[in-house]
């Protein structure tokens, strides 16, 4: 299997309707391709919040009406914030049937006020459980947060630090959220507190953005990237339903299945791009991965393990932080910069000699989670 | 709440019933305190939160179970808390409200008591006119409630005619036609009847609270609490303090007003309080500008809504509300301020003489 096309919007408060996203994507990432459109055999869409917030479902259908006269096979995968890389899980099977799979992810979030977007990212956590006890999902990972550094003495600075690598890193990807804005350490420390211990920083952002990949049967061309690993796992919705706080099961879980399939380990790994909607995730997804022992995360970003010049670099592009966010796109957007970095395509944020990498997506506070692995070895 | 399965112990968070894993039967566990864990507090307002901060505390109960729970104060980790009443919301206290006068405002206001978890006693003289209350709230509630948490609720209210029931409640609650002379006779017998640290508090739009304090011993024990109409809806309650109103009570009146998920503003014993000394000087207006023919009755009601955001426009809410009930608040306030502008234009008193008053006679700025 392989991912043989890649394309992606910029992120961030955009002008553009949800279809106009989807297109520029999946225009992209045909452009990107060795093939033509009508090579496709079936696509899959991954959105999160279409119905609350644009009032708009049927997306597939959407989707049908921008490839006029194909009348494909066409399904929306949701998930919460791991839509994405579900809908690519869900493609690698359905290769059994199809040769080439188009997957876009999308999400168009600007136009809901904060508020709005507050209660309709909500809805990844348990009506009764989270909702109605006011647990904004910021609020979930917050407790996550006062946990870890409960058990491990992680330290807010820590947070800081994962937030400012990839403010950093973010500054060198031209489509990234936050491609343009300098952002000092101060500004992280000083900013307004959200749920404590996270303040604004600690959060990504509300973006809009559509991300989209072409995988096939068989290698077209020397860029295409091997899909090694592929697994899923989930768990129960609130975290108040786990007997364990500091990490996530499913991830653990996925992970496991995913090394296992791609015959490596996690020593293994040159590039790794996780889910840090909130940077105390990025510290989690660190040990949750195997990467590094529990507890030991903070000890890494201390010692700059995962900046690009690390050896471990983590989220080039900017993470969820400084990347963006567009839910429904963000595990896509994960393939595009493991395949970029693979392909030795990523300019400035180039990380030398990078053969094999992983990406880590997580629905809600760890109720879904999805790994898949990529190589391209020379 | 936690179900266990009683044949191999597998637990859920939902009512399943029946164990997928073993057939068995999944029974609630009932914990009886909890232990707090984790927390985080809020610094946001989101829909249906938007009192801000709050905590959300990550407990575990004796069975290791954890739960989040949304407070407004704050806890220390490790402590132990009591286990929610079961079928209450959020309630910080147990509570016994009476309330007198079973119209619209009071069945209301005990619909939403109970649905907080207090405990309601509603009073009127005639034990089937409260009856009648009763089904009004069995009927709202079925609207928004699964059957066994509604009767729950109207099990938490209870009807009587007799004032002497209201010897345990801690809060009086009256909301009476708007009689000065019948309020007071009320409270007078509820000082007898109640005990001395029950509050008093009058649902009163229109009437002199300091006035009305006159009936009790101490005066100090009555707060305003004015509530709006379709009370379950409406977030707002005024607290009113005349000039004799303790600090207790008012703070006794924030509280519930916090409880009852109402948002409570202050202010003084003076006609109109905040809300009906603007609300009836626009009507007024509006109605003054309808009658200078320059506009259509629709016209001024869309400039409202689309040029001030307004749900309803001054008109239409004037014939809601009732052109009658309008000119007697103008008269209260005019009588009370002794300034012209309160005075009811001469368009408003003509409507009310010919017996055109709205909604409920089918004709007022509009036809019904």
């Amino acid at each position: 299997m392989y991912v043989i096309g890649i394309g992606r919007t910029k992120f961030g408060t955009l002008k553009d309707t949800m279809p106009e996203l989807i297109y520029q994507a999946m225009y992209n990432a045909i452009d990107d391709s060795p093939i033509s459109i009508e090579e496709i055999g079936a696509v899959y869409v991954s959105n999160f919040l279409g119905g609350p917030s644009e009032k708009q479902l049927h997306l597939n259908s959407v989707v049908s009406s921008l490839l006029p006269e194909l009348r494909l096979p066409i399904i929306r995968v949701e998930t919460a914030c791991a839509s994405g890389s579900s809908a690519l899980f869900q493609a690698v099977i359905a290769l059994s049937r199809f040769e080439n799979i188009l997957i876009v992810g999308v999400e168009k979030m600007s136009n809901a006020t904060t508020e709005e977007s507050s209660q309709n990212l909500g809805m990844a956590g348990d009506r009764t459980a989270d909702q109605m006890q006011g647990l904004i999902f910021p609020a979930h990972y917050a407790l996550v947060a006062q946990q870890h550094m409960q058990k491990y003495g992680t330290t807010h600075e820590d947070l800081e630090l994962v937030s400012f690598k990839n403010h950093c890193n973010s500054r060198l990807n031209p489509l990234a959220h936050f491609s343009h804005k300098d952002v000092s350490r101060e500004m992280i420390k000083n900013a307004a507190v959200i749920a404590s211990p996270l303040n604004l920083f600690d959060c990504s952002p509300i973006s809009d953005g559509a991300a989209a990949v072409v995988i096939s049967k068989n290698k077209r061309c020397d860029r295409d990237v091997t899909i090694t690993g592929s697994a899923l796992a989930t768990d129960h919705i609130s975290l108040s339903h786990r007997k364990e706080h500091t990490s996530l099961e499913a991830a653990k879980v996925a992970s496991r299945q995913a090394y296992e399939l791609a015959g490596i380990t996690p020593e293994d790994l040159d590039i790794v791009e996780v889910h840090d909607c909130f940077t105390i995730n990025e510290l989690v997804a660190m040990e949750d991965l195997g990467i590094c022992k529990p507890g030991e995360s903070k000890d890494w970003v201390r010692e700059e393990r995962t900046a690009i010049k690390g050896d471990m670099p983590i989220n080039t592009d900017g993470g969820l932080k400084a990347d963006g966010h567009p839910i429904g796109a963000t595990g896509l957007a994960q393939v595009f910069e493991v395949a970029t970095q693979l392909r030795g395509e990523a300019g400035k944020r180039q990380v030398d000699g990078a053969e094999i990498g992983l990406t880590h997506n997580i629905g809600g506070v760890g109720g879904t989670a999805v790994i898949h692995i990529l190589e391209r070895r020379s | 709440m936690v179900y266990e399965c009683e044949g191999c112990h597998k637990r859920w968070y939902y009512d399943v019933k029946k164990c997928i894993f073993c057939q068995g039967n999944v029974m609630e566990l009932e914990s009886s305190k909890s232990t707090v864990r984790g927390f985080t507090r809020i610094e946001i307002p989101s829909p249906g939160h938007t009192r801000v901060p709050y905590c959300d505390l990550l407990l575990e109960d004796e069975y290791g179970n954890f739960e989040i729970r949304k407070s407004f104060s704050d806890h220390e980790l490790g402590e132990l808390i009591e286990a929610e009443p079961k079928e209450s919301k959020k309630v910080a206290k147990s509570r016994t409200v009476g309330i007198i006068g079973t119209g619209t405002m009071g069945s209301g206001i005990a619909q939403i008591c109970a649905q907080t978890g207090y405990h309601v006693i509603m009073i009127d003289r005639h034990e089937d006119i409260a009856r009648k209350a009763l089904t009004r709230i069995d009927k709202a509630l079925s609207k928004t409630t699964k059957e066994e948490l509604k009767q729950e609720i109207l099990g938490r209210i209870k009807i009587t005619a007799n004032l002497y029931e209201s010897e345990h409640a801690d809060l009086m609650i009256e909301a009476l036609t708007e009689d000065m002379e019948l309020k007071k006779e009320v409270f007078r017998e509820l000082d007898n009847e109640c005990s001395v640290d029950t509050i008093f508090a009058s649902n009163t739009s229109s009437l002199s609270l300091t006035e009305l304090s006159q009936a009790l011993k101490d005066p100090g024990r009555l707060v305003g609490l004015h509530f709006f109409n379709p009370v379950p809806r409406m977030k707002l309650v005024e607290i009113i303090r005349s000039k004799h109103t303790s600090d207790a009570a008012v703070e006794y009146a924030k509280e519930v007003a916090f409880e009852l998920d109402k948002t409570p503003v202050i202010t003084g014993d003076a006609p109109g309080f905040i809300v009906n000394r603007l609300l009836l000087i626009f009507l007024n207006e509006a109605m003054d500008k309808y009658a200078d023919g320059t506009s259509t009755a629709e016209d001024i009601d869309k400039a409202v809504t689309l040029g001030l955001n307004h749900p309803m426009g001054p008109l239409a809410l004037s014939d809601l509300i009732g052109l009658d009930v309008c000119k007697a608040i103008l008269d209260v306030l005019y009588e009370g301020y002794k300034d012209p502008k309160y005075k009811p234009c001469k368009t408003l008193c003509e409507m009310v003489e010919k017996g055109n008053l709205g909604r409920k006679t089918g004709e007022g700025f509009y036809k019904y």
